[in-house]
C-alpha cells in the first residue's frame, strides 16, 4: 500500500502521457566533435548524453568526428564529450523540448558555461519533432613533464610540484604567492613528474617539500622554475594548447641565519610539575599559506634555536602548551605564547628574547553607525600565518558583547556578518575596528595581545551586494 | 642540539674516535656513493654527511671515546631509509652498512574504450600489524597520469595486492568500479604482485571494465526540512564512497552497485557526528539482483557516559592513570582515574574508539608508578577484549575495566648474527605468541645485539626481517606460517631470561 501511494503521482502523470503517446514526435540529434584550434575533425570521441537525472546514454563518434542519436524523449539534456588528448567539454545544455503552441520555436542557442563554445542549433520540423545539430569543438590540453634534482644533482624524489596561476604578465608576481595551487603532483623515484590536462595558461611551477630528515637538508630551498627561491625571480611558464614543455629544476641550496634566544614564561603561569612544550614559527611575510617555507622549532629548555633562516621579513610565533597535562594530546591547549613581527638580516640572531603572555578569551563589542538598526551579528576570526588554528566565531548578545574564548596565539583577520540567513544578503560595511586607542589595520589583530582593552567594531548599514563575504579590508590613513 | 654542534665542530680537532664506515647495495655489494648519513644524538637536527665516490663515510667522535645513544640514518633515492643504533660494544671504524634498494610496480591503466584512464587512483596493499590484529593495509599510492601511466615506488621487497580506484573515469561513467589486477572486482591470487628488492616490475597493465551492477534503493523517513547526506561504502579498509548524495528528497536510488557488502548511512548536519544529529545506518550485501524498498530510520545521536575502573591484579592501590579514547576522526578525551581507579567520559558519540593509557607523571601518593612499575595487561569492556583493538559504541556501555600487573614483564636480550658469524645489525626480531597482546617487535644495533619486553609469560615463535622496512612482511599470515620453524621455538619467563643467540640460514 505504502508503495502505491508512493507511485500514485508518478501515475498521475504517467497515464496521460501514454494517452499522448502516439501523438508525442521523438526528437534526435546530430553532431561533429572537432578540434577547436584547426576545426579538424576528432575521431573516435565518446559522447554522453543525459537528460535531467535519468541513466545517461554513451556513444562514441565516427572516424569523422561524427555522431547521430535518434528516438530521444524530448527534454533538456546534458552533453559531455571526451576524447584524449583534449580537454572534456562538459555539461553542453542541448534543449531539445517541443514548444508550447503559441511560443515561438526554432532557433535556441545555448552556450556552454567554459571553454571552446559549442554551437547548438534545434529546428522543429512540420510533425512538431526535435532536431538538434551540435558541433562540439575540443581544446588540446597542455602538459608539463620534467625532472626534479638535488643540488648534488641526484634524483630530488617525492618532491612536491606546486603549479601555481602566472596571470597576466603585467601582475606582479607577489600576487601569485600565497595563492592556493591549480594543481599538485609528487615527482617519483627518479624525480621524474608530468602534469597533463592543463589549460592553455601561463604557470609559475614550485618544486618544495615538507623538510623530512635524511632526504631534505635544511639548506634545500623551495625552488621555482628557473632556480629561483623568490617567486620575483622566477620564470614563467606559457604553455598553449596542445603544447608538450619540458621544465627540469635543480632545487637551489642556500645558507641562513640562525634566531636564538630565551623564553620567559610568565610568572606563575606553569602548573607545579607540568612540563611546556614551545614551538617558535617563522611565516614568511611574503607566503602565508605556504607552510613549507616557515622554519620552526620546538623546545622543551628555557632557550629556542631555528637554524638556516635565510632573510626577510616573518611573523614569529610562539605557542607554549602543557603537554604533561595530557601525553595524548586531547587537553593540550596552549597556555601561553607571543607574536611579532622580525626582520632577519645578513647576521645570525642570538639574543631574540620571547616575553610569552598568557592565552586570554577575547572579549568585544559590535556598534552600529548612527541611524542603522542593531542586528545580532556573527563574528569570526580567521588565522593568517602557518600553523595557527583555523577559525573560531561567536554571536553578539542583545548588547552587541560578543567572547571568543583562549585565543591561541596567532595573527588573525576579523570579520563580522549577519547572524540570519535572510539578511546574509545585506553585510554591514567596517567603519572601523580598534582596541581601546589602537585603530587594527587590515582588520587584524595579534593573540595575545597586551592590555585589557576589548575589541570595538563599529559598522555602518550600507547595504554590499554579493555572497557573504569579510568586510573590505581597511588600510590605515 | 648543542651536542651536534659540537659534533661539528670537533671535525676540526683531532678527534678520538672517528665514526667510519662504508655504505653498500644489500643485494649487489657495490658502494652507494651521494648516499646521507644522518647523525641523531640528543639533538632533534640531525647533523648531516654524505658518503663519497666509494660509499665511505666519516663522522666525527666524542674526545673521550664513549657512545652516548646514536642512531646512524642513511638514505637515498631508490633505497629504503635505514637506521642504525650504533652499540659502543661493536667497533666505531669499518662499519659496513647496507641499503637496500627499493622495488617499483609501473603500469598503463586503459578503460573500456582504450582510453588512458587519467588520476586513477593505484594502492599497493600489504599486510599490517596494528591494534592487535593483522590487516591489509595501504604501503604505497600511485596517481595515474593523462596518459594512464602509473609508478608505485620506494616498495619494501614483498607481496603486494594492487587495487584501482576510477577517480576521474568514475565521474564520465558510473559502472567504473574499484578494481583489483588482473581486472576483477574482488581480489584473488592474481591481484598479488611480489617484488624482490631493487626490481622494477613495469609492464603492470589493466584495463578497467564497466560493471552493470544492480541498483540500490529505498527511502529515509525524513522529518519536512531537514536534509541528509546519504553515503554507500563498502567495508573495507580505505575504500571511497561508492555513493555520496546530500538531499532533502526521501527517496534515494543508487545505479550500478557492484557485488559485495556495504554499509548505507543517512546523516544529517556536518560531516562529523553531533549530538542531535540524525542517523541511521544500515548493512546491506549485494549480490545478483537490484534491492529495493530500503526503509531508514533517523534515530537521534544521544551522547552516552562511559565508566570504568583501573585495578591492580595484585588487588593493591592503583597508581593515578590517564586513560585517553580517541575516535578514527581524530577527536579524543583524556579522563584521569580517581583514588578509588574509578572514571567516567561524559557524552561520548557513537563511533569507533582506541583506547590509549598512560601514567599520570603529574599525580603523587599512594599510586606512585615510580615506585611500582606495574602496566596495563587488559582493559575488558563487558566480555571483550579492548586494550589494543579499540571498540566501537552505539549504545550505553560499560564498565571498562583496567588491569595494571606488577609481575615482572619476561626480559630477553639476544644476539643476531648471520652464518658467517658476522653481527647483523638493522634486522627487525619479531616475537609472537599465540596471545597477540603480547607480540613485541625491536631492531638490532651495529653489536647485532637486542632487548625484548613481552608482556606475558609463554611460549613465543621467533621471526627475523632484514630491515625495519620489511616488517610488514612479518605480519602477512602465509608468510607467519611458512616461516614458523625458522628459529627454535622460544619459552620465556617472567624476569630475566638466558641470552638469546640467533643465527641466519646461510643464503
Amino acid at each position: 500500500m505504502e508503495s502505491f501511494l508512493r507511485l500514485l503521482p508518478l501515475l498521475l502523470v504517467w497515464l496521460p502521457l501514454r494517452a499522448q503517446a502516439a501523438t508525442i514526435p521523438k526528437a534526435d540529434l546530430e553532431g561533429d566533435v572537432t578540434n577547436s584550434i584547426n576545426g579538424r575533425p576528432v575521431a573516435g570521441a565518446r559522447i554522453r548524453i543525459q537528460l535531467s537525472n535519468r541513466e545517461p546514454v554513451y556513444i562514441r563518434a565516427d572516424e569523422h568526428g561524427h555522431f547521430r542519436l535518434a528516438d530521444l524523449n524530448p527534454g533538456f539534456y546534458d552533453l559531455s564529450v571526451d576524447s584524449p588528448g583534449y580537454l572534456r567539454a562538459e555539461h553542453v545544455s542541448v534543449n531539445l523540448t517541443i514548444p508550447r503552441p503559441g511560443r515561438g520555436s526554432g532557433l535556441i542557442v545555448s552556450p556552454p558555461p567554459k571553454g571552446p563554445k559549442a554551437r547548438v542549433t534545434t529546428t522543429i520540423d512540420d510533425n512538431g519533432a526535435p532536431h538538434g545539430r551540435i558541433t562540439v569543438p575540443l581544446l588540446a590540453y597542455a602538459a608539463i613533464a620534467g625532472k626534479v634534482i638535488d643540488p648534488y644533482g641526484m634524483p630530488a624524489a617525492q618532491t612536491t610540484m606546486q603549479l601555481l596561476s602566472g596571470g597576466p604578465p603585467s601582475m606582479p608576481a607577489a600576487a601569485f604567492s600565497s595563492a592556493s595551487p591549480i594543481r599538485q603532483v609528487g615527482t617519483d623515484d627518479k624525480g621524474e613528474y608530468r602534469i597533463g590536462s592543463l589549460e592553455p595558461g601561463t604557470y609559475y611551477l614550485l618544486a618544495s617539500r615538507v623538510p623530512s630528515f635524511g632526504i631534505w637538508e635544511q639548506t634545500f630551498r623551495p625552488t621555482y622554475y628557473g632556480e629561483a627561491v623568490d617567486i620575483a625571480a622566477a620564470k614563467r611558464l606559457v604553455v598553449g594548447p596542445g603544447d608538450r614543455i619540458t621544465a627540469d629544476i635543480q632545487i637551489v641550496r642556500k645558507a641562513g641565519m640562525h634566531v636564538a634566544g630565551r623564553l620567559i614564561e610568565p610568572a606563575g603561569a606553569v602548573p607545579a610539575g607540568a612540563r611546556i612544550d614551545t614551538v617558535v614559527t617563522l611565516t614568511p611575510d611574503h607566503s602565508r599559506m605556504l607552510n613549507l617555507a616557515s622554519p620552526f622549532a620546538r623546545s622543551q629548555d628555557e632557550d629556542y634555536r631555528i637554524d638556516e633562516v635565510l632573510p626577510g621579513k616573518y611573523l614569529l610565533t610562539a605557542v607554549s602548551r602543557n603537554i604533561s597535562a595530557d601525553p595524548f594530546g586531547a587537553n593540550q591547549n596552549p597556555i601561553f605564547g607571543m607574536i611579532r613581527e622580525i626582520e632577519v638580516g645578513d647576521t645570525d640572531m642570538d639574543r631574540v628574547d620571547l616575553e610569552l603572555r598568557p592565552i586570554r578569551d577575547l572579549t568585544g563589542r559590535v556598534t552600529f553607525d548612527k541611524g542603522c538598526e542593531a542586528i545580532p551579528m556573527r563574528v569570526q576570526i580567521l588565522g593568517l600565518a602557518s600553523f595557527t588554528p583555523g577559525q573560531s566565531e561567536t554571536t553578539t548578545d542583545e548588547d552587541g558583547n560578543f567572547v571568543l574564548h583562549a585565543v591561541p596565539p596567532g595573527r588573525y583577520m576579523v570579520s563580522a556578518y549577519p547572524d540570519s540567513e535572510m539578511l546574509r544578503g545585506t553585510i554591514p560595511s567596517v567603519i572601523s575596528m580598534r582596541q581601546g586607542q589602537r585603530d587594527l589595520p587590515e582588520n587584524a589583530f595579534d593573540a595575545p595581545w597586551t592590555g585589557d582593552d576589548p575589541l570595538e567594531i563599529v559598522l555602518g548599514c550600507k547595504a554590499q551586494t554579493g555572497a557573504p563575504s569579510a568586510p573590505a579590508p581597511r588600510r590605515p590613513q | 642540539m648543542k651536542l651536534a654542534i659540537f659534533l661539528l665542530s670537533a671535525a676540526t680537532v683531532a678527534s678520538a674516535q672517528t665514526i667510519e664506515g662504508n655504505v653498500v647495495d644489500a643485494v649487489t655489494g657495490a658502494p652507494v656513493a651521494g648516499a646521507m648519513v644522518s647523525l641523531y644524538s640528543f639533538s632533534p637536527s640531525p647533523a648531516v654527511f654524505r658518503t663519497d665516490a666509494s660509499g665511505h663515510f666519516s663522522l666525527p667522535g666524542f674526545d673521550d671515546g664513549s657512545i652516548p645513544p646514536i642512531v646512524l640514518s642513511i638514505s637515498k633515492a631508490g633505497y629504503l631509509q635505514a637506521r642504525y643504533q650504533l652499540s659502543s660494544k661493536s667497533a666505531q671504524s669499518g662499519l659496513q652498512l647496507q641499503l637496500m634498494p627499493t622495488a617499483v610496480i609501473a603500469g598503463k591503466l586503459s578503460d573500456d574504450d582504450g582510453f588512458p584512464v587519467d588520476r586513477a587512483h593505484i594502492a599497493a596493499l600489504c599486510y599490517r600489524f596494528a591494534d592487535g590484529v593483522r590487516e591489509l593495509a595501504t604501503k604505497a599510492t600511485a596517481e595515474s597520469n593523462d596518459l594512464g601511466e602509473y609508478r608505485i615506488f620506494n616498495l619494501p621487497p614483498g607481496r603486494y595486492l594492487i587495487r584501482v580506484s576510477p577517480g576521474n573515469l568514475a565521474n564520465w561513467d558510473r559502472r567504473y568500479q574499484t578494481e583489483y589486477l588482473p581486472g576483477s572486482l574482488e581480489p584473488s591470487a592474481e591481484s598479488w604482485i611480489e617484488v624482490k628488492a631493487g626490481e622494477e616490475r613495469a609492464g603492470i597493465d589493466m584495463r578497467l571494465t564497466r560493471h552493470e551492477g544492480v541498483s540500490v534503493e529505498g527511502r529515509v523517513v525524513l522529518p519536512p526540512g531537514r536534509i541528509v547526506s546519504l553515503s554507500l561504502q563498502e567495508k573495507l579498509e580505505g575504500a571511497a564512497p561508492i555513493y555520496f548524495g546530500r538531499t532533502a528528497n526521501p527517496f534515494f536510488h543508487i545505479p550500478h552497485v557492484p557485488p559485495g557488502n556495504y554499509r548505507l548511512r543517512a546523516q544529517s548536519g556536518s560531516f562529523s557526528l553531533r549530538a542531535g544529529d540524525l542517523i541511521a545506518e544500515q548493512e546491506i550485501t549485494v549480490a545478483g539482483a537490484d534491492i529495493r524498498d530500503l526503509v531508514l530510520n533517523l534515530g537521534e545521536v544521544k551522547p552516552m557516559d562511559l565508566s570504568g575502573v583501573v585495578a591492580e591484579e595484585s588487588g593493591g592501590v592503583p597508581p593515578t592513570m590517564l586513560i585517553n579514547l580517541r575516535t578514527t576522526l581524530g577527536t579524543s578525551q583524556t579522563v584521569r582515574s580517581d583514588s578509588k581507579g574509578t572514571f567516567t567520559f561524559r557524552d561520548l558519540l557513537p563511533g569507533q574508539y582506541h583506547l590509549q593509557l598512560a601514567f599520570d607523571v603529574t599525580a603523587s601518593g599512594p599510586g606512585d608508578h615510580a615506585a611500582m612499575p606495574s602496566y596495563p595487561i587488559s582493559a575488558l569492556l563487558g566480555e571483550k577484549e579492548v586494550l589494543m583493538s579499540g571498540f566501537g559504541l552505539d549504545g550505553p556501555a560499560g564498565p571498562l575495566k583496567i588491569t595494571l600487573s606488577n609481575r615482572l614483564e619476561p626480559r630477553v636480550t639476544g644476539n643476531l648474527r648471520d652464518a658467517a658469524g658476522q653481527a647483523v645489525p638493522g634486522a627487525v626480531v619479531v616475537i609472537e605468541s599465540a596471545n597477540l597482546l603480547a607480540r613485541r617487535m625491536t631492531v638490532t644495533d651495529t653489536a647485532g645485539d637486542f632487548q625484548l619486553y613481552p608482556r606475558f609469560a609463554g611460549d613465543y615463535h621467533v621471526y627475523v626481517a632484514a630491515s625495519l622496512d620489511q616488517a610488514d612482511s612479518l605480519s602477512d599470515p602465509d608468510y607467519i606460517n611458512a616461516h614458523r620453524n625458522d628459529f627454535p621455538p622460544l619459552r620465556l619467563v617472567e624476569g630475566q631470561n638466558p641470552p638469546l643467540t640467533l643465527r641466519l640460514p646461510a643464503r
